[in-house]
């Protein structure tokens, strides 16, 4: 890549959505029971949300009593929660996202990206591992 | 499926092609909820211009929101703006400009949208630039402390900033990248350490060639204590075609981390001080099949790896066994075994680098001597009477084995070398080196391996040295630690001497001053001369050990003294002796060589007992016969027997 010109360079798209989904994994790895793959059967029952805000605002609620078949009252509260809390516009429907038994990557993505941006500054914007 | 699969999904191609492409019925849905999606994003960001759409697939048609949009993502102003598009061509001008823009200033690849697309309300192909801006706008560099949210006009960029910094915290690594100078692993080993000191503190002695293996030990470092994470992996980072932007994303979050508490901080390693000593890498001393000992005590150097390698004298390499101690100084005990004479190089490195005075150079000699004429002997070699952590010895002669040029004229030497420093100074023994001018037999020549009762060689060491004096002789001592049947090994260039291996049954510590003596002969007074002065000894429960009673009369004269185990008291021992002189005795009871309590005893032996009746003439058995005997003048008589209360014939009565 050239160097030393104040433009920036082309990104590979593939590279971009690898790094958010390498941020997501990390900022959630303390969750057992959510594993995120991808931007799309991954957020399907609205665990993952959860677990990303809760994540950052762990006394928002408590994590340990959400039913992964709740699907509408986890995507509620995973929206609720970051708008309210970490000012994140609720780009997503609860309902378009009930309805779609596999969410469009593109959205869910668009959405994510703007917790990275929210929380990328955030103090827990960190790895958890055991022990703390 | 696979369309709606990759849409799904998100394969590489779905970036390349617009959305015309797919212009599937059954996926409408997706379209609906992505125009929503997309319109409230944009809106999130329009806000701060104080805009808003309504509907994407006409609000962007004169160009105006699209360029308040793209200001505001990518934080510029555009100049030439038509405010009031009434005319196509103004739209159209609009918003070609701002397409230009993302390709030419942002380096956004837009593929297959027109201007036209745009303000005549394509809505897929509008989706599809939406979806590109959030893309590329994404993960834009993020702000650190004590940063200006928007760069001016002629100031340093992102870009450049980042690179200050980071050069500044590593001044000693040219950087002026963030790709091909990043690619050894060193410089983020670098980063790492100037960020949190004391995790990467060898950074600087890392192999460029390792670079996956650095970058890997940095990284997962920077993320454990660092609470950073991996946003690239090792492998990207050591690969010439790193994407950059990638890479700036990854540093970024360097400047605001802060070391975890409890983080492993190490002082950087230090080869030179690793110490390295034992016969095995004495200049001589050393010989052909007789295993060759070192110690390498790394303890002051830090923690690192240790390699060793030995060379014989045609260049190749002999094996050499370490192992490693797990004690307090962090020692190795290595031994290799050369297999033919002459100048053997022992190179020793630390962390990859050679320490202090190696390579060795070890002259081996051949075998000298005969194994079958070396003897041993001492009470450490004896099948009883060792205890469990009493130190014992043996000796072992070599002087018939070897040759009498070889003995060294210890006798002659004037100087003994002690070679000990505070660091050196180990609980068991104070290692005793002697100087002398001559050749030796050596030291090494002689080997004790001793087998413990688990049959492991490694829990006990004796130490060898040469005896003062006694041409050939070397002292042998140990400390067996467990009760049981140990095995003492000796060798002599590499092979067992006649009766090794020795069986040496240790008996468990005991303790002396659970056993007490009882009797008359230990009293301190009441003993006479002549007189049966027995005692008890009892040792029972005090562990098992050898009772020696020792006893010193008048004159410092040695007694006999004889004690046999009673057959009918546990633990006791029956000891009489006779004293034939009056005067002070010492009854010295030892339990594993040990007095045992009130031990040693004094006792005042009186003179022999006497009566005023004498009796004179012969005994009665071979007498005269007569009632009486002639008297014999001067004859002083002897003491009374009953025999002469009885007459051998009864008086004839008259």
């Amino acid at each position: 890549p050239a160097e030393g010109s104040g433009r920036a360079l082309v990104r590979s798209p593939s590279a971009i959505k690898q790094m958010l989904l390498d941020w997501t994994k990390a900022m959630t790895k303390e969750y057992e029971n959510v594993e995120i793959t991808n931007f799309s059967s991954s957020w399907n029952n609205g665990m993952a949300f959860c677990a990303l805000i809760h994540h950052f605002y762990p006394e928002s609620f408590d994590f340990s009593s959400l039913d992964p078949k709740k699907r509408r009252y986890n995507f509620t509260l995973a929206f609720d929660t970051a708008e309210k809390y970490a000012d994140i516009a609720p780009l997503l429907d609860v309902e378009d996202m009930v309805k779609m038994q596999k969410p469009d990557w593109k959205c869910v993505f668009t959405y994510v990206q703007s917790f990275y941006r929210k929380l990328n500054s955030h103090e827990r914007n960190k790895t958890i591992t055991g022990g703390e | 499926m696979a369309d709606s699969e990759s849409h799904l999904y998100g394969e590489d191609e779905d970036e390349e092609m617009p959305m015309t492409e797919r212009d599937l019925a059954d996926d409408a849905q997706w379209k609906v909820i992505q125009k929503n999606t997309f319109t409230r994003w944009a809106n999130e960001h329009l806000k701060t211009a104080n805009k808003n759409i309504n509907n994407l697939d006409s609000d962007l048609s004169d160009g105006l929101r699209l360029i308040a949009l793209v200001e505001v993502l990518s934080g510029k102003k555009f100049k030439h703006v038509n405010k009031r598009p009434n005319f196509r061509t103004q739209k159209l001008e609009n918003v070609t400009m701002v397409l230009e823009f993302l390709e030419r200033d942002e380096g956004i690849r837009i593929v297959n949208i027109d201007s036209s697309d745009i303000v005549d309300c394509k809505l897929k192909l509008i989706l599809g630039l939406i979806w590109t801006l959030i893309l590329h706008y994404s993960i834009s560099m993020p702000m650190w402390e004590g940063e200006e949210p928007t760069p001016s006009e002629g100031g340093p960029t992102p870009k450049q900033r980042l690179l200050n910094w980071v050069q500044s915290k590593v001044p000693d690594q040219p950087i002026k990248n963030f790709t091909t100078d990043w690619n050894d692993g060193r410089a983020i080993g670098a980063l790492v350490d100037a960020v949190g000191p004391g995790l990467c503190p060898d950074w600087e002695d890392w192999n460029p060639k390792n670079a996956k293996k650095n970058a890997k030990e940095a990284m997962d470092n920077a993320e454990k204590w660092l609470d950073i994470p991996q946003l690239i992996k090792p492998e990207e980072i050591t690969n010439p075609k790193v994407d950059e932007l990638s890479m700036m994303t990854y540093l970024s979050q360097f400047p605001k981390a802060k070391l975890k508490p409890g983080a492993p901080v190490r002082p950087r390693l230090n080869p030179n001080r690793v110490r390295a000593y034992g016969p095995g890498l004495e200049p001589k001393g050393n010989q052909v099949g007789a295993p060759a000992r070192f110690t390498v005590e790394t303890f002051s150097a830090g923690k690192g790896s240790l390699e060793v390698t030995v060379l014989n004298p045609k260049g190749k390499k002999e094996t050499c066994e370490c192992v490693f101690n797990n004690d307090r100084n962090l020692t190795y005990s290595c031994v290799y075994v050369p297999s033919m004479e002459g100048e053997y190089k022992v190179i020793i490195k630390f962390g990859d680098r050679e320490i202090n005075k190696s390579p060795f150079s070890v002259k081996v000699e051949g075998a000298a001597g005969d194994p079958t004429k070396v003897t041993a002997s001492g009470p450490g070699l004896e099948k009883t009477g060792v205890i469990a952590t009493k130190r014992t010895y043996f000796e072992v002669f070599t002087k018939n084995a070897v040759p009498a040029e070889l003995l060294s004229d210890i006798g002659n030497f004037s100087s003994v070398v002690l070679q000990f420093t505070l660091l050196h100074i180990t609980i068991d023994a104070v290692k005793i080196v002697v100087a002398s001018g001559k050749k030796e037999a050596g030291k090494g020549s002689i080997d004790v391996v001793i087998l413990d009762p688990h049959g492991r060689k490694d829990t006990i060491r004796p130490s060898i040295s040469p005896v003062p004096g006694k041409e050939g002789t070397y002292l042998v001592e140990y400390i067996a630690m467990e009760q049981g049947l140990h095995s003492i090994n000796i060798m002599f260039a590499g092979q067992q001497i006649p009766k090794s291996p020795y069986g040496v049954n240790v008996s468990p510590a005991s303790n002396a001053k659970m056993c007490y003596a009882t009797g008359r002969g230990i009293q301190p007074k009441g003993v006479r001369v002549n007189e049966n002065a027995d005692f008890k000894v009892h040792t029972k429960g005090a562990g098992s050990a050898e009772v020696k009673v020792h006893i010193i009369g008048p004159g410092g004269v040695e007694i006999k003294c004889t004690c046999t185990k009673s057959k009918t008291e546990e633990g006791v021992y029956e000891c009489v002796y006779i004293p034939l002189k009056q005067g002070q005795y010492i009854i010295n009871i030892t339990f594993g060589e040990q007095h045992i309590a009130k031990s040693p005893f004094k006792v005042e032996v009186g003179p022999a007992k006497t009566s005023k009746i004498r009796a004179y003439g012969p005994r009665s058995g071979g007498g005269c016969g007569q009632p009486t005997c002639p008297l014999h003048r001067g004859d002083p008589g002897r003491d009374l027997e009953l025999s002469d209360f009885l007459l051998r014939d009864p008086p004839r009565l008259r």
